[in-house]
């Protein structure tokens, strides 16, 4: 019940406006901390990615420690050669950039999965429920609108991607003798970042292409799986019966053959080489924020 | 009178060979103004143009001195403007607080300042309790004055409400003209009420600009519409009501007797002191005298009816009643203050 001494009275701001460059900022943060409140979607997504990331770190711990125990042994001859037949294969087993390499394909298919599910409603919901009104009756851009989504996608898909793929470096720098892994291989923390960062941009900007394409968010869902199941066998057919170079017009190919050519382990004889990858998901990007432009400016005018 | 709020020099609007707007030409002052016009009159595309969220195809605007068209003063001008759209926009899985926090920093405040603001906004349009409650638990009549709140969050000069009080009942329709009327007269607010109800526009604002077919059809002081047709003054009478009858039908006023000692006068202008000078030349006295105004629904019918025979000549003209308003006039709901006018 109210107060009789409460007073309805308005009261003239006092404050300042800014204008602040990074106004898409606040889009951001509110749009986190909404997408944060589905706790049951965060535990089902991301649990099973900390589960892998925990039991890789453990992994290379393991080698790292093991590796370390059988170098400080004294042995005889024939002991050494079998020694080093093990150490040898074991370093190819147990090679850190190829685990990363298996790592951020698994945990790819993770944040694809995670984008999806927290990302997929950005534009289309915002369209639904009308927000759109309240966003572009405020002193934001298109672009600043773009933005704000764009990084709470990207945060998503960070988590699952960028995260995990720097702790297991970290957990191998910090394990390896004498810093071994950082000292020597310190690139591959740079490989992992702007890898995670290719995955980012390219899943994030699927998901949203879809989401402002869509009217409601289970079709945005749809379609991004749907594409990403039918492109597959499609460029897998077209590649397999025209031209290798087919194999491009699926997403996935493209980022595993470029999580590749990132690491250094393309083969010269994969299926699909890094030029016509990299001209694919250039392309892709291009028409994806293009259609996204266009929709954006629509979705602008109708508010 | 002061500077401008509104500014618009033959504004225009197409939409391929459709004519949203033709050619709007208004110097609006600040002050609670009312937009009143049916469905499809172009009132939403003059918002979104006065917004900068279009561009115009001809002509230009300038509200508070910004031109909405120029990127930089588009951005300005949004931080002097609150806008309350018509449909229900919320954002999902928020509060009230949440949302009106989220769009003050938006608009450029501090994280401090956009959730004390918010509180302050909410307490102002009666959501206090409500305030954490999710959307999904809010009436129709809290979400439209969530909306305001939203709109009042970083304290703009100008407002532009798009028919607030749509799908609230009598009470919450009653509680929103009141807020509006607060805002436009006591905090000195500009706002611009979009509506097609003539009462909630007649009890809040001062001026109304009447638009149909995306045409100005006419425009002022709802005091000066009114009685630019309200010539007619009722009188009372104490003493000789036939020697006053006498008297004035011989200056030539017209008259009609609507009861035993009461008058109405028909005058070209309606001068007060003119009529008690007649009575005492003939020995009575006027005990009352009231100027009649026509309703502002008559003004709006009358300006469509003018619209639509320009519009149209020769051919037969299409009824106001056919209109939004017009039905809504002859239903009551324009006509009687307290009705709801609701929509389904």
């Amino acid at each position: 019940m109210k107060a009789e001494t409460h007073l309805e009275v308005y009261r003239r701001f006092q404050g300042e406006l800014r204008d602040d460059p990074l106004r898409f900022w606040p889009l951001t943060a509110t749009g986190l901390r909404t997408a944060l409140k589905q706790r049951r979607a965060l535990l089902v997504l991301y649990l099973p990615a900390l589960i892998v990331t925990v039991i890789l770190c453990f992994v290379v711990y393991i080698k790292f420690t093991a590796m370390d125990a059988l170098q400080g042994k004294k042995l005889d001859f024939e002991e050494q050669l079998v020694r080093g037949m093990v150490l040898a294969q074991a370093e190819q087993m147990l090679s850190v950039v190829n685990i990363i390499l298996q790592f951020s394909k698994g945990m790819g298919s993770f944040a694809l999965l995670a984008v999806t599910w927290f990302a997929s409603g950005l534009f289309c919901e915002d369209k639904k429920a009308g927000a759109h009104q309240l966003y572009f009756a405020r002193p934001i851009t298109r672009l600043d609108y773009f933005l704000g989504k764009f990084l709470i996608a990207s945060f998503f898909a960070l988590c699952a991607m960028l995260v995990p793929l720097l702790a297991v470096c970290i957990v191998a720098s910090v394990t390896s003798p004498e810093w071994s892994f950082l000292k020597q291989e310190w690139d591959v923390f740079l490989r992992v970042i702007a890898f995670s960062l290719l995955w980012t941009i390219v899943t994030c900007s699927l998901v949203l292409l879809a989401s402002s394409l869509a009217s409601r968010r289970s079709f945005a869902l749809l379609g991004v799986f749907g594409f990403v199941m039918l492109s597959v066998p499609v460029a897998g057919l077209l590649g397999d019966f025209v031209d290798h170079d087919f194999y491009a017009l699926a997403l996935l190919a493209d980022l595993d053959a470029l999580a590749q050519h990132v690491f250094g382990k393309l083969a010269p004889d994969a299926k699909l080489a890094a030029g016509p990858a990299w001209t694919a998901v250039t392309a892709f990007l291009l028409f994806s924020w293009t259609v996204i432009g266009l929709r954006l400016r629509r979705l602008e005018v109708v508010a | 009178m002061s500077a401008a709020i509104i500014v618009l020099e033959g504004l225009e609007k197409r939409y391929g060979s459709i004519r949203a707007l033709e050619g709007l030409t208004l110097e609006l002052p600040p002050g609670p103004t009312g937009l009143l016009g049916p469905n499809g009159a172009g009132k939403s595309t003059l918002i979104k143009l006065l917004l900068g969220q279009l561009e115009p195809s001809g002509g230009r605007a300038r509200i508070a001195g910004f031109d909405p068209t120029q990127r930089g003063q588009r951005l300005a001008l949004r931080r002097r403007v609150g806008y309350m759209p018509e449909s229900d926009c919320l954002i999902p899985r928020m509060n009230g607080v949440e949302i009106v926090t989220a769009l003050g920093r938006l608009t450029g405040m501090n994280a401090r300042d956009a959730i004390t603001r918010a509180h302050e906004v909410l307490d102002y349009v009666g959501l206090e309790e409500a305030r954490y409650r999710g959307l999904d638990e809010y009436s129709t009549g809290m979400k439209q004055r969530l909306k305001l709140a939203q709109a009042l969050v970083h304290d703009p000069e100008l407002l532009l409400l798009d028919e607030p009080t749509n799908g609230l009942d009598p009470k919450g329709r009653k509680h929103m003209l009141e807020l509006v009327h607060d805002l436009g007269r006591a905090q000195g607010k500009s706002l611009l009420l979009c509506s097609h109800l003539l009462p909630d526009v007649e009890r809040t604002c001062e001026r109304v600009v009447m638009i149909d077919k995306g045409r100005i059809r006419s425009e002022g002081s709802i005091e000066e519409l009114t009685r630019s047709e309200g010539n007619w003054v009722e009188v009372e009478v104490d003493g000789d009501l036939a020697a006053f009858q006498r008297r004035l039908g011989a200056e030539g006023f017209e008259l009609e007797a609507i009861g035993p000692q009461r008058l109405r006068v028909l005058m070209l202008e309606p001068d007060g002191d003119r009529l008690f000078e007649l009575a005492g030349s003939c020995g009575t006295i006027l005990s009352e005298l009231t100027i009649e105004r026509s309703s502002l629904e008559d003004v709006f019918l009358e300006a469509l009816s003018a619209g639509n025979a320009r519009l149209q000549p020769g051919s037969s003209l299409s009824s106001p009643e056919d209109t939004e308003i017009g039905r809504s006039g002859r239903n009551g709901a324009g006509l009687e203050p307290g009705a709801p006018g609701e929509k389904p």
